[in-house]
């Protein structure tokens, strides 16, 4: 069966281009080549982890920078003084505002040499991550913008 | 007489050398960036390549996809190719992959339910003498490997269409050696069977 089989097989009729599909894909081709490289190209799966990473890092320095701040047997007296200025900004939106920013440089000048330290590092690592992943969203869409349509040619 | 002979071969070893010779340069002029160079490759391996994916496939739109996105990945990472390899090959692995990757999208068919299929097929024996190599048989045959499941059809355009040895179409389709061999067994069974009902 084998020789009959692979001798058929080998004279089957051949399928055609189109005419101009070299030309096509020549004209595509040089099309990629001039687009404009994504300013977002650095940002691949590498700069994902990493991102991941630094958020987690950020996440968990922030969550002890609370921890700190507000242990957890201070919670309910802490919720009690987050609802009251919520009713106060609610009431009085604009006394409220400056009375929370004046509150919050109070205890600004309150914290210790270590928590404005962690605050800071924790907050930059979690603005790293955001800008990082942004990036990395963005590379990704223009690469699939940069790459030809499916079904151009049909 | 065998001088002639072996001028003849020795000719059209040249002519393969210099054919050869010529791909690696249009090759090396490409990776250096020269348009009109990768063109030339564009216009030589189209019809070609087209023939192998269109095989796999079954469909013209699906495969002129196929064989576009071929060249641009390979345009992409033309600077990371070797150029002591032969290139037709590396070009069909690379449109093979990506047919693969389209019947898996379609995900048609499992490997369990074409080893379910394979057991209502007979065992290959011979075709049957009146079956001769005429046009009419060829395009019966045609249609009949158009009918194969995609594994099968991909198997058989590698082998038939691109030229490819067992170990070449088992490296461009990811399968082992061994799965190759038994996708075109089974191929082959099936495509007789269809053949042998239709000249019935």
């Amino acid at each position: 069966m084998s020789d009959k089989m692979d001798e058929l097989l080998a004279h089957l009729p051949a399928h055609l281009p189109p005419p101009d599909l070299a030309r096509r894909i020549c004209l595509a081709v040089r099309g990629h080549r001039r687009a404009q490289p994504s300013p977002f190209a650095w940002a691949g799966r590498r700069t994902q982890r990493l991102a991941r990473l630094a958020g987690l890092m950020g996440i968990a320095l922030l969550g002890l920078w609370l921890l700190e701040l507000a242990p957890p047997t201070t919670w309910p007296g802490a919720l009690a003084v987050l609802l009251a200025w919520v009713a106060y900004l609610w009431q009085a939106p604009a006394e409220g505002l400056l009375a929370l920013g004046q509150s919050l440089l109070d205890h600004w000048q309150d914290l210790t040499g270590m928590e404005l330290t962690v605050l800071p590092l924790a907050l930059a690592l979690l603005a790293m991550a955001m800008f990082a992943l942004a990036a990395c969203r963005l590379a990704a869409w223009t690469e699939d913008k940069s790459q030809m349509p499916k079904g151009v040619f049909s | 007489m065998m001088l002639s002979v072996s001028l003849a071969l020795s000719r059209l070893t040249d002519a393969h050398a210099e054919m050869h010779g010529d791909e690696r340069n249009l090759i090396a002029r490409a990776q250096a960036g020269d348009d009109v160079a990768f063109d030339a490759l564009v216009h030589r391996h189209t019809a070609p390549l087209y023939r192998v994916v269109r095989r796999m496939v079954g469909d013209d739109g699906e495969a002129e996809n196929i064989v576009q996105e071929a060249f641009l990945r390979v345009w992409i990472n033309l600077s990371r190719y070797r150029n002591d390899r032969p290139f037709f090959p590396y070009l069909v692995t690379v449109a093979a992959n990506l047919s693969r990757d389209h019947w898996r999208r379609e995900q048609r068919l499992s490997e369990d339910d074409l080893d379910a299929l394979a057991d209502l097929l007979p065992d290959p024996g011979d075709l049957p003498d009146r079956l001769v190599e005429n046009a009419e048989t060829l395009r019966l045959l045609a249609e009949a490997v158009a009918r194969l499941p995609e594994p099968y059809r991909a198997v058989i355009a590698l082998r038939y269409d691109a030229g490819f040895s067992y170990e070449e179409i088992a490296v461009a389709l990811g399968l082992p050696l061994n799965t190759v061999r038994t996708h075109l067994h089974r191929a082959k069974a099936q495509l007789r069977r269809q053949l042998e009902e239709q000249i019935r």
